[in-house]
C-alpha cells in the first residue's frame, strides 16, 4: 500500500467556493491514499459551518480532518502547523483554497521523491488568470508560471520561484524542518523552503502539475496590479516581509551572502507576485488586451496570421513596465487598433456626455 | 415552477424551487476498453451527486462488443449501483456518436417519461453538484438547449457569457440533453465516428432555436494534459471528422485545411472529395442560423487562450 500523503489546506469563513475547488482537485488525483488536512482560520464571531458542509462533499473521497483556530490579524502561518500537527502522512503537501493541482500532481511529485531518495520534490506551476464577472470566475488566461525551472540554490536565494501546492516533502528522513515561522505573515513558504534546501536538495519535476491562480479583483494575497487602499496595505506588507527575509538570509547562508546574490543584502523577488511594478506592467498589458477595439478585431488578426503561417497570437507576458511599454505601443500601432479608432473616440464622447 | 430568482453564492442560475413537473433523467456513458477503476470512480461520483435522487438510470453501453462486461460489472459493485437503475447495451465499436444514440433510442422506448440525458465520459468524474446546477440551468432556460458542466481543473478556452452561459457549442464530455433535443434532432450524427459531433450537434440544437450553454458552477474533472499532444489515432480521428464537419456546413477552406493537417502531420493523404462523398451539405439557411465558427481552428469559436 502506498505511504499515506497529508495535504494541508488552508482556509477561511468566505471563501467556501475557492475551498470547494481545491478539495474537488483532491478528490480528482491519481495517488491515493490522501489526507486533506483543511485548516481554517476564523475571527471572533465567524462560524465554520458552510465550510464543513463543503468538506463533508467530499467525505466519502478523501480522508478528511478539519480543524479551525479563532486567531485576530494575519494567521496563515499558525494554520499551517496547526495543519502539520494534525497532519499524519509520511508525505505532507500544502495547498491554499484558491489553487488547484492537477490529477497526476501527486503521483509525479513523491514519484520522483522515491525514485531520486530527496527529501522533497517540486514541479513546473501553470499561472492562470481569473476575471470576476459577478459571482462567477471566469478563466481568461494561462502561462507557464514566471522563473519555472531547474534548482540551484543560489538561484532559490535571489527567487521565490516555488509556489507553496507545487512541492511536496517526505518526513521520514526527519532532519528538516517542521514548521513555519509564525512571525511571517508573507513569504512564511519562502522561508519554510529556504530552511529545507538548505540541507536537502529538491528533485525537479519538469512538468506542469498545479496551477496559481490569479484574481483580478485584488482578492488574492499576492500583489496583482489593484489600486486602492487595500491595494496598498498589502503592498506594504509585502516590503516589511521581503526586508525581514533579507536578514534571515543572512542568517541562514552568512555574511557573503550579497556575492552569491548580487548587490546589497535584500536581492530582488523577480514574480509579479511580488513585484509591483511587474504586476502593474502586466495590468497595464491586459487593459489593451481585453480592451474591446482588440478583442473585436482578433478574428481578422487570425485571418491574417493564418495567411502568413504565423502562430496564433497569445497574451503576452511582461516582466517590467519597458517591455509592457513595448507591447502596447505595438498594439497602438496595429492596423486593427486604428481602424477601430472611430469606435473609441465615439465611445469617449458618450462618455463627455 | 417556482424561481425564486435569487442569485446563490456562486450561482447565476436561479433554483428551481420546485422539481414536480420534471421527471428523472438518465446518465448516459459509453464504454471502450476502461479499466474498472476508472469507471468505477466515474459511477461513484454520479452515485453521490446532490441530485442522485433525479438520476433514474445510469445507461452503460459497452462499445467493444462486450470485452468490457466484466469490468463494468465490476465498477458496478465497487460503486454499488442498485442493479434497478442500471441498464446496459452491448454492440461492436459503432463510434461514440451512435452508442449514445443508442442508448437514448432504449432509454426513451422503455421510459418515455424521462425528461433528459447526461451524456458523460467514462474517465470523467462529476463534481458533487454538477447534475444539480445544471438541472436548474435546464429548468432556467425552458429546456430549450444543451448545458454542458465546465471541465475543471482546465477547462476547455472556448468563451462563454458568464452571466447567461450562451457558448459557441457544447463539448459532450459532460453534457445534458433535454428529452425534446432527441426528439427533434435524433440525437448525433452517427457518420462522425470520434469527435466534432457534439459541435456539430451543438449547431443543429441551434437552428432548431435552443441555445448552447456552458454552466458556470456545474464542473466536470476531466483533464487531458497529461496524455501526449497530438496522440496518432485520436489526432487523426478528430482531424477527419474536421474535415467532415467543414464540409457540412459549407466551409470548404476549413475541410481542406483538416485534409493539409493530416497529410503534415501524419503523412496520411486523403482526397476530400472522396471522403465527403454521400455526405451532403446543410441548407445555407441553417449556416445563418447557427453561425458555424471555423475562424478559430478546431476551437471551433473564440478562445481565451
Amino acid at each position: 500500500m502506498a505511504a499515506l500523503l497529508s495535504v494541508i489546506v488552508r482556509t477561511m469563513p468566505g471563501r467556501e467556493d475557492l475551498l470547494d475547488e481545491a478539495l474537488f482537485s483532491l478528490a480528482l488525483q491519481e495517488y491515493g491514499p490522501i489526507q486533506a488536512v483543511v485548516t481554517a482560520h476564523t475571527r471572533a464571531g465567524q462560524g465554520v459551518a458552510p465550510l464543513q458542509d463543503i468538506c463533508q462533499r467530499y467525505a466519502h473521497e478523501l480522508d478528511l480532518a478539519f480543524v479551525s483556530h479563532c486567531t485576530e490579524g494575519d494567521a496563515r502561518s499558525r494554520s499551517l502547523n496547526i495543519g502539520l500537527a494534525r497532519a499524519e502522512g509520511r508525505y505532507v503537501a500544502f495547498l491554499d483554497d484558491d489553487d488547484v493541482v492537477y490529477p497526476p500532481h501527486y503521483r509525479i511529485l513523491l514519484g520522483a521523491i522515491e525514485s531520486s531518495g530527496c527529501a522533497w520534490a517540486y514541479s513546473q506551476t501553470i499561472r492562470a488568470t481569473y476575471r470576476r464577472i459577478g459571482s462567477v470566475l471566469q478563466p481568461v488566461g494561462r502561462s507557464p508560471h514566471p522563473g519555472s525551472g531547474p534548482y540551484s540554490f543560489v538561484r532559490h536565494l535571489h527567487d521565490n520561484f516555488i509556489p507553496l501546492h507545487s512541492f511536496a516533502v517526505d518526513r521520514a528522513g526527519g532532519s528538516g524542518p517542521c514548521s513555519f515561522d509564525e512571525s511571517l505573515s508573507r513569504l512564511e513558504d519562502y522561508d519554510f523552503l529556504l530552511r529545507l534546501a538548505s540541507r536537502h536538495p529538491p528533485a525537479y519535476v519538469p512538468l506542469a502539475t498545479c496551477e496559481y491562480r490569479i484574481r483580478t479583483d485584488g482578492t488574492n494575497t499576492v500583489i496583482d496590479g489593484t489600486h486602492g487602499a487595500k491595494a496598498l496595505v498589502k503592498e506594504q506588507a509585502w516590503d516589511a516581509a521581503r526586508r525581514e527575509m533579507a536578514i534571515r538570509k543572512l542568517d541562514l547562508v552568512g555574511w557573503w551572502l550579497p556575492e552569491v546574490v548580487g548587490g546589497g543584502t535584500a536581492p530582488a523577488a523577480m514574480h509579479p507576485e511580488t513585484n509591483p511594478q511587474a504586476a502593474a506592467a502586466q495590468r497595464m498589458v491586459d487593459d489593451y488586451w481585453d480592451s474591446t477595439s482588440w478583442r473585436v478585431t482578433s478574428s481578422l488578426r487570425r485571418i491574417a496570421q493564418m495567411f502568413r503561417r504565423q502562430p496564433r497570437e497569445r497574451r503576452p507576458i511582461v516582466g517590467g513596465v519597458a517591455e509592457a511599454e513595448r507591447v502596447v505601443a505595438a498594439i497602438r500601432g496595429s492596423t486593427s487598433w486604428r481602424v477601430t479608432s472611430p469606435v473609441r473616440w465615439v465611445g469617449r464622447l458618450l462618455l463627455g456626455l | 415552477m417556482a424561481i425564486d430568482g435569487k442569485e446563490n453564492g456562486s450561482r447565476w442560475w436561479p433554483r428551481a424551487t420546485s422539481h414536480a413537473q420534471c421527471a428523472g433523467i438518465a446518465t448516459g456513458i459509453v464504454v471502450y476498453r476502461n479499466s474498472a477503476e476508472e469507471l468505477a470512480r466515474c459511477l461513484k461520483s454520479v452515485a453521490h451527486q446532490s441530485a442522485a435522487d433525479r438520476i433514474d438510470f445510469i445507461c452503460l453501453h459497452d462499445n467493444d462488443d462486450g470485452v468490457s462486461a466484466a469490468d463494468i460489472d465490476a465498477a458496478l459493485e465497487d460503486a454499488r449501483i442498485p442493479q434497478e437503475k442500471v441498464r446496459r447495451t452491448v454492440s461492436r465499436n459503432c463510434g461514440f456518436g451512435a452508442a449514445h444514440n443508442l442508448l437514448q433510442h432504449e432509454l426513451y422506448a422503455a421510459h418515455p417519461s424521462c425528461s433528459g440525458y447526461l451524456c458523460l465520459n467514462p474517465d470523467a468524474v462529476l463534481h458533487p453538484t454538477c447534475a444539480e446546477r445544471l438541472l436548474d440551468a435546464a429548468a432556467a432556460a425552458s429546456w430549450r438547449g444543451v448545458f454542458e458542466a465546465l471541465q475543471f481543473p482546465v477547462p476547455h478556452p472556448k468563451v462563454y457569457d458568464a452571466r447567461t452561459g450562451l457558448t459557441a457549442w457544447c463539448s459532450g464530455c459532460c453534457l445534458l440533453m433535454p428529452k425534446s433535443v432527441w426528439e427533434n434532432l435524433g440525437g448525433f450524427d452517427t457518420r462522425f465516428f470520434m469527435y466534432c459531433e457534439d459541435v456539430d450537434m451543438s449547431w443543429r440544437v441551434k437552428v432548431w432555436g435552443g441555445h448552447c450553454y456552458s454552466v458556470p458552477g456545474a464542473y466536470v474533472g476531466h483533464y487531458v494534459g497529461d496524455r501526449e499532444h497530438h496522440d496518432g489515432p485520436a489526432d487523426m480521428h478528430l482531424l477527419r471528422s474536421a474535415c467532415l464537419l467543414g464540409h457540412k456546413w459549407r466551409s470548404d477552406a476549413f475541410a481542406a485545411g483538416a485534409a493539409r493537417d493530416l497529410h503534415e502531420r501524419w503523412g496520411v493523404d486523403i482526397d476530400v472529395a472522396t471522403l465527403v462523398s454521400g455526405w451532403g451539405r446543410v441548407p445555407t439557411e441553417w449556416v445563418v442560423a447557427a453561425a458555424p465558427n471555423f475562424n478559430h481552428g478546431l476551437y471551433f469559436s473564440r478562445a481565451y487562450w
